[in-house]
């Protein structure tokens, strides 16, 4: 006979096992999205990286080509391959539309075969094999053809870290979003860090507890949660519409992602400085400094490891902001390497943005390539951050 | 030409004069240690200054008076003799050894740090002036309570001002009830997920465990929400399609469900790691109490912690309600842009965010009811998100007073 307490005794232990193990599960859970989002990107975008071309030797190319650049890409393929020209067009489609420059360049200095780089739809079958792909029968042949008599090569897609963007997906890169992604948070630190260092200095160093401080204590932990895209309409009219700054450039998205990550800066530099223990202070004052030398020669140094770490992840916060950029017309098709502050400029997740929404397949794979340059950042930055923190980790006994 | 290398030489000059004096008086002579020394040395060191810098003056005036045959340069020479004029009233009036430099030293760095943090109030200030000033003008083309109340959305695309039915109607009931099933449907994945993972860590864990979990989660949240956004359009749509089509279901690719769930995966980082810092507060005499009654430790979160932590984890839940009502990349690429008042989380529907950026995304002209339109959606949601983080942060605060 079990007696009832011991009965209850079981229930209350069976219950306490399964309420672990549900939160086992919601860890796992969380831990399991992460994986999947992880390995779904890699395996659509690793792609980006490869890309592939056709290489023919010089002594394989007909000696009197015709003038047209186009025409002449067809030529070399179609005595190559000593098949009759069935259609020009079929055999165009294959390469991408910068093949006929790059025969140009090729046959002013002919050294080292020629490369021929293959348009997306050629480039996709090759790697994945579709069966939907957009090729007709006799340019799958023609490529077949190329692939066994062993001139397609595949390289390292050089272009993809060079280029800027373009309506072809072969021939997209991004490096001109890079450079503009790099302007953007330059313009951004510069305006954030000495304001947020100095609102943070003031804050706990300066200001006596009063009506005043708890205000801008208030109004800093509220603009941390206001939702970014209101500073982009903030962007929009005040520094667009009012103060008349040039539209889409990385000067107003770099100011646009000041604001957005003072409020951060201000915390993580207000944090940093608390650490430091108050017998510092008492020391530095003991020794006759003023309270300014005190904050500045002694509490400010102790706190700097701190302080970089805060920037570090505020930068990384910042370098995958999109939707008030999106706002203030950072969406511009940008092609070349933006050179100032001032002009059209695209940052890194503006340019996935603008892929995501292209409805080509290959510009798919070329989203999810980006994406992994952008969590390759990421991952620096933060890794950086945590080094720092380990390295410079005071403890004050 | 030659004007502004004279302005700028005889600006050095005189600061060089200065820095000397100052240098100087660094370090006092033995007969300043006494009071009648120190006003002699403050009496010559003013008389000294007075000679030196008129002759300057003088000499400045002649020269530039030469030169000056046009007027820029006559102005020049002016601006000179003014600047010139300053400095030296600036080196009488501060250059005595009764001088506090450091106190306005001090002063003038207090003063810099305290301008620097009004730019947060500036901030604030000027997003509620520029969305109020952009809802009002909204609100003098079409009425408030069209807006607020209107259960039909479609800012008609005019390709001309002058276009007849180029107004739109503006009621945004529609985009309210979208904004509030998808942040439903991210809550209800996000809250339960966060905090039994909260619980986890901050109960259940152990050191190792938590040493590796964490950072997963940091991971989870700096992933920024573009990437979600993808992730929702070519994994989840995709699979939560395929997995409808077997039950016999159509899911859209745009329904509300792709967008919310993505969002609540990304809101669950959040809600664990507030969470985890309020159970962690909660004092440990408490829990060891309780254990010591005989409690497992599934009474013990159940029946002292969460209890005692309640109000912070409430805040958090209502953190993560005001990041679910504002977030925007998620629902722009994988939410619908049609206005579509449904309550059937398998259709698309349009949040507020997402008609924000469509309304503004590309070149407009800023006095079209359409772009203001935009403001007026801006304008609620700042509001709604205000609202609910003060009401979050004041909870906070109280609960963190509680067990202090």
């Amino acid at each position: 006979m079990i007696d009832h307490k011991n009965r209850s005794f079981y229930r209350r232990h069976w219950r306490d096992r399964v309420f672990r193990r549900v939160a086992v599960g919601c860890v796992g859970f969380a831990v399991l999205a992460l994986l999947t989002l992880l390995t779904s990107i890699v395996s659509q975008g690793w792609g980006a990286f490869v890309s592939y071309s056709v290489e023919i030797q010089a002594q394989d190319i007909p000696p009197n080509l015709p003038s047209s650049d186009r025409a002449a890409v067809v030529s070399i393929i179609t005595s190559f391959l000593q098949i009759p020209v069935a259609s020009k067009q079929d055999v165009i489609r294959l390469f991408s539309a910068d093949a006929g420059s790059q025969l140009v360049t090729w046959l002013k200095q002919p050294q080292g075969p020629l490369r021929l780089t293959l348009s997306d739809d050629a480039d996709m079958v090759l790697k994945h094999s579709y069966q939907d792909s957009p090729l007709k029968a006799e340019q799958r042949k023609i490529l077949n053809d190329l692939k066994t008599l062993g001139v397609v090569r595949r390289n390292f897609n050089f272009t993809f870290f060079t280029a800027g963007d373009s309506r072809e997906p072969e021939l997209v890169g991004i490096y001109s979003a890079l450079v503009g992604s790099l302007l953007t948070l330059a313009t951004a630190f510069v305006m954030a860090f000495p304001i947020g260092v100095m609102t943070a200095i003031y804050l706990t160093e300066y200001a006596k507890p009063s009506a005043w401080r708890t205000w801008v204590e208030i109004n800093i932990n509220n603009l941390a949660a206001v939702p970014s895209i209101v500073f982009g309409l903030l962007g929009l009219s005040l520094f667009i519409q009012f103060l008349g700054w040039p539209r889409s450039t990385p000067l107003v998205g770099g100011a646009v992602l000041a604001l957005i990550i003072l409020p951060t800066l201000v915390i993580a530099t207000t944090a940093a400085l608390k650490s430091v223990p108050t017998s510092i202070r008492m020391a530095a004052l003991a020794m006759g400094a003023s309270k300014t030398q005190m904050v500045f020669h002694h509490v400010v140094p102790y706190s700097i490891p701190g302080i970089m770490t805060g920037s570090i992840l505020s930068m990384a916060h910042i370098l995958g902001e999109t939707a008030p950029l999106l706002l203030i017309g950072m969406v511009a098709f940008i092609v070349d390497v933006p050179g100032g502050i001032t002009e059209a400029a695209t940052t890194l997740p503006v340019q996935i943005f603008l892929w995501s929404e292209s409805p080509e397949r290959a510009f798919a794979e070329k989203t999810a390539g980006a994406i992994l340059v952008l969590l390759v950042f990421l991952l620096i930055m933060n890794a950086l951050a945590i080094i720092l923190r380990h390295r410079h980790q005071k403890t004050w006994s | 030409m030659v004007t502004p290398f004279l302005v700028l030489g005889l600006g050095l000059l005189v600061l060089m004069q200065r820095l000397w004096a100052l240098r100087g008086m660094r370090k006092p002579s033995p007969e300043a240690a006494t009071l009648s020394g120190a006003f002699s040395l403050d009496h010559t060191a003013r008389w000294g200054q007075v000679v030196w810098l008129n002759g300057l003056v003088l000499a400045a005036f002649t020269v530039l008076a030469y030169f000056s045959l046009s007027w820029p340069s006559l102005l020049g020479s002016w601006l000179s003799l003014g600047i010139l004029l300053v400095g030296w009233g600036l080196c009488w009036r501060y250059l005595t050894t009764r001088c506090h430099a450091r106190a306005i030293g001090e002063g003038m760095v207090i003063t810099l740090l305290r301008l620097s943090s009004l730019v947060a109030i500036f901030t604030t200030a000027a997003i509620i002036l520029s969305l109020t000033f952009e809802a009002m003008a909204f609100f003098r083309l079409v009425s408030p309570w069209d807006f607020l109340f209107g259960t039909h959305w479609s800012p008609q695309m005019a390709l001309r001002s002058d276009q007849t039915g180029s107004s739109g109607s503006f009621g945004a009931i529609p985009l309210f009830a979208g904004t509030l099933m998808m942040t439903v449907i991210a809550l209800s994945l996000a809250l339960p997920l966060g905090l039994f993972s909260a619980i986890f860590l901050s109960q259940y864990a152990t050191r190792r465990q938590r040493f590796w979990l964490k950072p997963i989660l940091e991971i989870l949240s700096g992933i920024p929400s573009v990437v979600y956004g993808f992730f929702a359009v070519a994994v989840i749509a995709p699979a939560l399609r395929d997995f409808g089509a077997y039950w016999g279901l159509t899911i859209m690719t745009e329904s509300a469900l792709v967008a919310g769930s993505v969002m609540g995966i990304m809101i669950i980082p959040l809600v664990s790691s507030l969470c985890d810092d309020v159970l962690s507060a909660v004092p440990k005499r408490l829990k060891e109490g309780a254990l010591a009654l005989g409690a497992t430790s599934h009474e013990v979160i159940t029946g002292v912690m969460v209890p005692a932590a309640l109000p912070g984890i409430i805040s958090a839940f209502i953190l993560a309600f005001s990041r679910a009502v504002g977030e925007t990349m998620i629902v722009v690429m994988a939410a619908g842009i049609a206005a579509n008042l449904t309550a059937n989380p398998l259709e698309p529907v349009t949040t507020v965010t997402v008609q924000i950026v469509k309304l503004l995304i590309g070149d407009q002209e800023f006095d079209s009811p359409k772009t203001l339109s935009a403001y007026a959606l801006g304008f609620v949601l700042f509001f709604i998100t205000l609202i609910m983080n003060v009401i979050a942060m004041n909870r906070i605060k109280a609960y963190r007073a509680r067990y202090d």
